[in-house]
């Protein structure tokens, strides 16, 4: 059986959570970078690059896509994306 | 049957009269096309005006330009080639007949066969086609990226291709930059740039902005086009536009959804509402949305989008049909999903699905259904729709479908199963076949009484019936064809015409030849009814094949004549996808030692099939290339084919008789180069005789008594050939009871019992005669040559001037394949006139005499007999009219027999 993951994806500009149905459930944050991430949880890689597609069709810059084990606490509001980004 | 066509997906969009013209890109597209051998990608989200520059492009060019707008329906190959094909022949051009007929088949094609066809097909189009494929990114299958690259890489000098798409194609990019056959216009390309926003917000949208404000506009949208395009139309009809741009340029949200926001404020509640709710649908017409929507102004609505330039784009020239931009449905689509409750948003994809279903779009409809996941009425219109579908062969579309149906639906859908397993076997999948079927038992219990279960029942028979025969279980798949063909309803054409020909087959597997031409024949009636070319020669074929291994080498030759007359008035004779026809012809020509007429149609045949590498046509045609070769003595190059026979046949499924017919002419090679051992060793694995093919059977016996008088066991020969001669003379297997009437005498003769040994060998010359037959003699080299000697004299010449002319033709063709020094028979009777053409012997002697040897040094230079080289030259003169050296060779040089030099 796969393992679930908690994805945070970042992108560049700010995205109102009304796109959440649109990409999936996953949580739709701004902070104050002028960044916007959506987080929650994967699937499977062809959920992702679903997701991924849609950031796409939309002309939406991409800034990181980070992985961590479904344990990650969804409303950790200290969180800090980590280093291991996607450039 | 052909996939119905949706024209509009064909329709070069036009270009907006304000549109801002882009030269500086359309020039770098049209230097791009103007390189031979390039291809054009265009790649970069959506909204930067790619489909608008193409549009652009089309308008500007002098050549015939095919357009395509691909989507996601189009991944099928059987699809996305119809379409295609179409986009290539709007005006009646004769490009991709075979293909689409091929197509029609529903067999799972080897990738390169349809481009390879087209390739062909385009080089003989001979003027300039430049195919353009919009929205590219929407084909993921990989049969298609395949086949689409070997177009690409093959591609004749008059094809220009122009792909557009959002994602780079998954292809070998970085290998067409290095060989300067791509030429690309990306995202930075695509940005408007300062003058043309301006262009584009002044003189086009009419809007009075200051050249800062359109530098801070493109500055926010980053030249991104739709984005520039959305900021102009929420400044439409504003006073102030300067306060919009500060307000917008000063926000940092998602550019589009801030637009997009701004832009249906601006609407009447009617038009949000229309938007919103027609945004599930990839095309618009009035009537759609009118279905979609429950009332009655659809055309209006739409007409009314255009005038206003709300991203809606006319897909024809009467303005039926419309689609919106795809990034302004998208937004559309996340802001319905958004704001409405999800049975409204499964509601509105039913009434599109019934729409479609009610005008013919029957996978348009399944697309509406499936996205909401509404099995029940995806499994009604598939039961519904299926056997029609398949008749098309539409296959991925098939499989993909019964993947997203979940399996408690599909058990309860008996024509879900059968299109399922017709999929699945026609892509090969053999294994995935049998537990499909198991299930299907499973709903019928193998009873037929409902005409639903009848077919299944039929179904399944075919299909075990088929696999039957491709595995050599004869009896079976004439048991079960039989048992499918009175269950099967007639409009299940799709599955019918495998019948004959597995039952064809069958029946040549048992040597009840006439049981097996009824069959082909009728296959080829069926082909003739549906006006299906490829299946017609497949029967026409089985027909002349059959007739080879009867032994009736003129009958093959006449039908083979008459089929490739018939090919030519279609102009389909060169299509590869035909080529096989040819192959009994040339195994013919080969048997009567037209070796090179052989070659020659061979060679055609060969140059053909490079754009259809059918296996088992492959196969075919390099089994006769072996046969050819081993006949002209070039054993090396028949080695080398075998090779490349034998590759091909562990690579990929093909009949399992010819799999084994390529194993016994290995054997058949070893014997010929004199490895007995190895030949042996590899028979005796093969166990001989055990083949449960009559044909192949009666070779596998021939073989091994070759080996064993090659051996010089001519006992152990004997003991393989009795039985088998007894056998053979009461059926109709002649081709192989001459070999072995043949070899008996060879037997005989090394048993220096020459009386015995002529009666077998002058039986084996009666048979042959008739029909033609000479290298089923010229196996054996020496031992022929004494058997010809010993009949020199013999009066079986002398009562008959026919078999006299034969025997002549086969002293010759010993001759000419170089066995060692023999007694050529008297000058024959029939022999002479200049219509008699020299033989391969005579020409060496003539050449010699030109080169002005004595009749010794002749003889000593072919290791002939000196009176041999004197009867020769006797027959030169004869054929040349001639009485001198010198006249033969003048007279030999003007009819270009000798050049000049010589």
């Amino acid at each position: 059986m796969d393992m679930l993951w908690f994805y945070e994806i970042r992108v560049a500009g700010l995205l109102t959570d009304r796109w959440s149905d649109w990409f999936g459930d996953l949580k739709i944050q701004s902070d104050g970078s002028g960044e916007t991430s959506l987080r929650g949880i994967v699937v499977d890689q062809a959920a992702l690059f679903g997701v991924l597609n849609k950031i796409h069709a939309l002309n939406l810059t991409l800034v990181s896509v980070t992985r961590y084990p479904d344990s990650y606490e969804l409303d950790n509001s200290s969180f800090h994306h980590s280093s291991t980004a996607l450039s | 049957m052909s996939i119905p066509v949706l024209t509009t997906k064909l329709f070069i969009p036009p270009v907006r009269s304000n549109a801002v013209p882009r030269s500086r890109l359309v020039k770098k597209l049209a230097a791009g096309l103007s390189q031979p051998g390039c291809f054009i990608l265009l790649s970069g989200p959506a909204g930067f005006g790619k489909t608008t520059l193409l549009s652009e492009l089309a308008v500007r060019l002098d050549q015939k330009v095919a357009w395509l707008s691909l989507d996601e329906g189009d991944n099928d190959p059987v699809r996305f080639w119809t379409y295609l094909i179409a986009a290539c022949r709007t005006n009646g051009e004769r490009i991709g007949d075979a293909a689409l007929s091929l197509l029609q088949t529903a067999q799972q094609l080897p990738v390169e066969v349809v481009p390879g066809i087209l390739i062909n097909d385009l080089a003989v189009f001979s003027r300039s086609l430049v195919l353009i494929l919009d929205d590219f990114h929407t084909v993921q299958n990989e049969m298609i990226h395949k086949s689409f690259t070997y177009l690409l890489e093959h591609a004749p000098g008059n094809l220009h291709v122009v792909i557009s798409t959002r994602v780079d194609p998954p292809w070998p990019l970085a290998r067409f930059r290095a060989r300067n056959q791509l030429v690309e216009v990306r995202v930075q390309d695509l940005r408007f740039r300062q003058d043309e926003a301006e262009a584009f917000l002044n003189r086009t949208m009419n809007l009075p902005l200051s050249d800062q404000e359109v530098a801070s506009l493109t500055a926010r949208t980053e030249g991104w086009v739709a984005g520039m395009q959305l900021a102009a139309l929420s400044m439409q009809g504003r006073n102030n536009p300067s306060s919009f741009v500060k307000a917008f340029t000063g926000s940092n949200v998602y550019v589009a959804e801030y637009l997009v926001e701004e832009i249906l404020l601006h609407q009447a509640e009617e038009i949000q509402s229309f938007l919103l709710k027609t945004s599930i649908l990839d095309r618009l017409s009035g009537g759609l949305c009118d279905a979609v929507m429950g009332r009655q102004d659809g055309k209006i609505m739409l007409e009314n989008l255009y005038r206003e330039n709300l991203f809606v784009l006319p897909l024809d020239d009467e303005r039926l049909w419309f689609r919106y931009h795809q990034l302004f449905a998208d937004l559309l689509r996340a802001r319905l999903q958004s704001d409405f409750p999800q049975e409204a948003v499964v509601a509105l994809h039913q009434r599109a699905a019934s729409w479609y279903e009610q005008n013919g779009f029957v996978a348009e409809a399944v697309n509406h259904v499936l996205a909401v996941r509404d099995f029940e009425s995806a499994a009604r219109l598939f039961e519904q729709y299926g056997s029609q579908m398949m008749t098309r062969g539409e296959l991925a579309t098939f499989l993909s479908w019964t993947d997203a149906l979940p399996d408690e639906v599909i058990v309860r859908h008996p024509q879900i199963i059968i299109a399922k397993v017709w999929a699945l076997t026609l892509a090969g999948e053999y294994r995935l076949v049998e537990p499909i079927l198991k299930l299907a038992e499973s709903y019928t219990g193998s009873k037929c009484d409902t005409p639903e279960t009848c077919e299944l029942v039929g179904f399944t028979a075919a299909i075990r019936a088929f696999f039957a025969m491709m595995a050599g279980e004869d009896d079976i798949a004439l048991q079960l064809a039989e048992r499918a063909e009175g269950l099967l309803p007639e409009r299940s054409v799709h599955v019918r015409w495998l019948l004959p020909y597995t039952i064809g087959a069958a029946y040549r597997g048992r040597g009840q030849f006439e049981k097996a031409v009824e069959a082909f024949q009728r296959q080829a009636q069926m082909g003739e009814a549906h006006d299906n070319l490829i299946v017609w020669v497949t029967g026409v074929t089985g027909v002349a094949l059959v007739r080879r291994a009867q032994g009736s080498l003129r009958e093959v030759v006449q039908i083979c004549h008459q089929a490739l007359r018939r090919l030519d008035a279609y102009e389909a004779a060169g299509f590869g996808s035909l080529a096989k026809l040819e192959t009994p012809l040339i195994e013919v020509l080969i048997e009567q030692n037209e070796l090179d007429e052989a070659q020659r149609r061979l060679e055609g045949v060969t140059a053909r099939m490079q754009n259809w590498p059918m296996p088992t046509d492959r196969l075919h045609s390099l089994l006769a290339l072996i046969q050819l070769q081993t006949a002209q003595g070039d054993l090396i190059g028949a080695l080398e084919t075998l090779r490349v026979a034998k590759e091909l046949k562990s690579n990929h499924a093909v009949l399992m008789n010819l799999a084994r017919l390529v194993d016994l002419w290995e054997i058949r090679l070893f014997i010929e180069a004199g490895e007995f051992t190895s030949a042996d060793r590899l028979l005796e694995a093969l166990q001989p005789g055990t083949s449960r093919w009559v044909e192949l059977r009666d070779y596998e016996l021939l073989l091994l008594a070759n080996l064993r008088l090659a051996q010089s066991r001519p006992n152990e020969s004997q003991k393989i050939l009795s039985p088998l001669v007894e056998e053979l003379e009461v059926s109709e297997r002649k081709p192989a009871l001459i070999e072995a009437l043949a070899l008996q005498a060879y037997v005989w003769n090394e048993q220096k019992d020459r009386d015995t040994a002529l009666s077998f060998f002058i039986k084996a010359l009666d048979l042959a005669e008739p029909e033609g037959f000479v290298q089923v003699f010229l196996k054996f080299g020496k031992p022929m040559h004494q058997l010809l000697a010993m009949l020199s004299h013999h009066q079986f010449l002398e009562t008959n001037q026919r078999r006299a002319y034969y025997v002549d033709k086969l002293s010759n063709a010993v001759g000419g394949r170089n066995v060692e020094q023999f007694e050529p028979p008297g000058p024959s009777g029939s022999v002479s006139g200049l219509v008699e053409p020299l033989t391969g012997r005579e020409i060496e002697v003539l050449h010699l005499i030109a080169a002005g040897d004595s009749n010794r040094t002749i003889a000593k230079k072919l290791v002939i007999t000196e009176s041999a080289v004197k009867k020769h030259t006797g027959n030169i003169y004869g054929k040349l009219s001639v009485n001198s050296r010198t006249q033969a060779v003048a007279s030999a040089r003007q009819l270009g027999i000798l050049s000049e030099q010589n």
